[in-house]
């Protein structure tokens, strides 16, 4: 009796496993790999996975694998360098350029005459997302820098919104002589968080124009409009005005600093707006465009592109790929992005008609206001080469530490701007 | 003739004996060939090349070796290594040698203490990190805490610059003493109790005792803890990547956090493996230079 019930089970289990393998690896069936940062937040990750539901029930023969990673960018660094890597590649558009100047991904002109992705977006996108000339990537969304202040705080106290770098120092100083924090600032769990002061301190210290001619070569990072911008920000930090103990604190507990009151405006990027409502606090908080700290020169919102998705070189199915980032970026996909927080750069898309927080509608129009106007800056993450970037954020708050000079610090990036040029690392845009 | 014989039989089976022993250890010589050569040789190769991790790689020669000779950077960290090492002889050794001086002489619970001082030991280092960046943060931690008693000034303990290596050094090494308790507990329990109770009986007290007569006796337990602790310092990584990313500015940055950096967010993997070349090198220049000193005769 025990032999027969062994043997039954095991042939049904052999079944079962087979039909089991049947569906899932049905014949003709196209698998791709996507990594997905394991730090994401939930809502993203669902939205993420309900596109991939939406598009696999669209195209039973693409089947869409999701692996969340700690690092999806690192984790596909070393695979892509192995000869591997997933089929969909998650990241920045810095070091998108880097992969596509090595022949790691593949050029999507010929998918983006096909899904007509020229009309989708704005040439700012296409040119963030090109490489001689080829384009390679679909951005992942879109950030801008903005201060966040607290709206109740600025009317009880009369202050207002600074125009000006002297402007700003002031408010500065009466929030300190009212014991309170100016601006909220975290980077124990993120240092790569310093690229937000660097990308702001830049486009309000430089302006568009020299800041263009900087990530062009056209201007040396140890020029005078540099080092004035360097010694700005420094000077907010050493003062307090920007929280010295950031690297002492999390995120998180910067955001709390604020909406519990006790500091007046965090300067950050427009995915804060869903964490701040969320954090619910008990006063109004609006942004304002940091004003530029230059006579003569107008104020820009630093802009970036969030990431960007790209095609593996070493990707089976190219069409069964572009296929999904098309459907991922359709207007009507993309814009539910907006409910969790997420800009997204894509002409389209009615904001209108999306059921979204008012806040982050609000954000999205400021920025597309100022992209209209043309008055935007250049975010570290999306514009800024490789080497230069990480060693401005890796090294700022040593100078604010009086562990390296000033001078040495522009003698630092002018070397690693230099490498970054040799190695073609600089963008062109 | 006889005695030719003989001794052409016992070089026969010396022989035996050595193929036998060879043969019992080729499996984990090859294993370790493999596991850890194959990555030195390969880490050697990497660091003569320019190698940023994407791009194909350029042979540069000794270039990385020349360039991290002139890096003020990873002097600063390997300046902080020193400290990290001096503070881990010293503390967590000192501490572990005593409680376990004391609690050798415990009669009834000491398992008890033995457990219980040993309960950080299993406590992840991730787990224990955040605990202890909780405890260090300005708002809710001990700072805060003194803070309402009304100290002023309290230390700021991962914010300040010069306390910020020290910071992580005591969380590591809350960790790190209770195991050396342990080493040193098994050490002593070896001890012989007669020699100690005649220096008792000769009048000397319990810390001579303790200074003069059973430290000696556990000398090479104290010497390996030492040589672990010191190639320890200089490869340890975890809690400074953890609690303080080599931060605020580089005021605890580590020659391994700095190798990691470089490799991984600075695109110059040729550059970090010449770093942890070095890094290699001293760890075996130190293993050599004890094992001379040993066959010179010192007892360590």
């Amino acid at each position: 009796m025990k032999r027969k019930t062994t043997l039954f089970c095991t042939t049904a289990l052999a079944a079962a496993l087979a039909a089991g393998g049947m569906t899932a690896y049905a014949e003709g069936t196209s698998e791709l790999t996507i990594f997905w940062g394991s730090e994401e937040s939930t809502e993203y990750t669902d939205y993420m996975n309900q596109v991939i539901s939406e598009f696999e029930a669209a195209n039973p023969d693409i089947k869409i694998n999701l692996f969340l990673v700690s690092d999806p960018e690192g984790q596909a660094k070393q695979q892509m360098a192995a000869g591997g890597g997933p089929d969909l590649i998650n990241i920045d558009s810095t070091s998108m350029h880097i992969f596509a100047s090595s022949d790691y991904l593949v050029p999507l002109d010929s998918y983006a005459q096909q899904y007509n992705w020229s009309s989708r977006f704005d040439q700012w996108v296409v040119d963030s997302l090109s490489y001689d000339g080829q384009w390679y990537g679909l951005p992942g969304m879109m950030d801008g820098m903005v201060v966040y202040y607290n709206d109740d705080l600025f009317q009880e106290n009369g202050w207002k919104i600074p125009e000006s770098y002297d402007e700003l120092v002031s408010l500065c100083q009466q929030m300190t002589e009212k014991n309170i924090l100016p601006f909220a600032y975290g980077t124990s769990d993120y240092k790569q968080a310093n690229q937000w002061w660097i990308s702001q301190a830049f486009c309000a210290g430089m302006g568009q124009e020299d800041l263009h001619k900087l990530l062009q070569g056209e201007l040396e990072w140890t020029s005078d409009e540099v080092r004035n911008t360097v010694d700005q920000l420094v000077n907010l930090w050493k003062n307090n005005y920007i929280y010295k103990d950031s690297a002492a604190i999390t995120m998180d507990e910067a955001r709390s600093l604020f909406t519990t009151g006790k500091a007046g405006m965090y300067m950050s990027g427009t995915w804060e707006a869903a964490p701040l409502d969320e954090a619910n606090p008990d006063f109004t908080w609006k942004v304002y465009q940091m004003p530029s700290w230059r006579d003569g020169v107008d104020s820009v919102l630093p802009v970036a592109l969030g990431g960007s998705f790209s095609i593996n070189a070493k990707c089976e199915n190219p069409d069964a790929a572009a296929k999904f980032l098309d459907y991922m970026y359709q207007p009507e996909v993309a814009a539910r992005m907006l409910a969790f927080g997420t800009l997204y750069p894509e002409k389209d898309i009615d904001i209108s008609a999306i059921d979204a927080p008012e806040n982050v509608k609000m954000l999205q129009n400021f920025v597309d206001d100022s992209l209209e106007t043309g008055k935007v800056g250049y975010c570290a993450w999306s514009y800024w080469p490789a080497n230069t970037d990480t060693y401005a954020w890796n090294t700022i708050e040593s100078i604010c530490l009086d562990q390296i000079s000033v001078d040495e610090y522009l003698t630092s990036l002018q070397e690693n701007f230099q490498l970054d040029q040799e190695k073609g690392n600089v963008l062109t845009f | 003739m006889k005695q030719i014989t003989k001794r052409k039989t016992i070089s026969r089976i010396e022989r035996k004996r050595e193929i036998l022993a060879w043969t019992m250890i080729l499996p984990a010589l090859l294993l370790n060939v493999f596991i850890m050569g194959g990555p030195i040789v390969g880490t050697f190769g990497i660091s003569l090349t320019d190698w940023d991790g994407i791009r194909a790689p350029h042979f540069i020669g000794l270039d990385n070796f020349k360039k991290l000779s002139l890096d003020t950077h990873f002097l600063w960290a390997a300046l902080n290594n020193l400290k990290w090492a001096v503070f881990f002889l010293i503390v967590p050794v000192a501490f572990a040698l005593i409680i376990a001086g004391i609690i050798r002489k415990v009669k009834r619970g000491q398992l008890i203490y033995r457990t219980m001082f040993f309960l950080p030991y299993i406590v992840t280092s991730v787990v224990a990190a955040k605990i202890w960046t909780l405890l260090y943060s300005p708002f809710y931690g001990i700072t805060a805490w003194l803070q309402n008693l009304g100290i002023s000034n309290p230390p700021r303990f991962l914010a300040d610059p010069n306390l910020a290596l020290y910071s992580v050094a005591f969380v590591d090494s809350w960790r790190y003493w209770v195991f050396l308790m342990v080493l040193f507990l098994t050490a002593l329990s070896q001890v012989d109790q007669s020699i100690e109770e005649a220096a008792m009986i000769d009048g000397a007290n319990k810390i001579q005792t303790f200074i003069h007569v059973t430290i000696p006796q556990i000398r090479p337990t104290i010497s390996m803890v030492l040589i672990l602790t010191t190639i320890w310092s200089v490869t340890t990584f975890d809690f400074v990547y953890l609690m303080t990313g080599g931060g605020p500015g580089s005021s605890s940055e580590l020659v391994s956090t700095y190798m990691y950096r470089l490799a991984l967010q600075n695109q110059q993997p040729g550059y970090a493996s010449a770093i942890s070349l070095v890094m290699v090198l001293f760890s075996v220049v130190f293993m050599s230079v004890v094992g001379l000193l040993r066959k010179r005769g010192w007892e360590i």
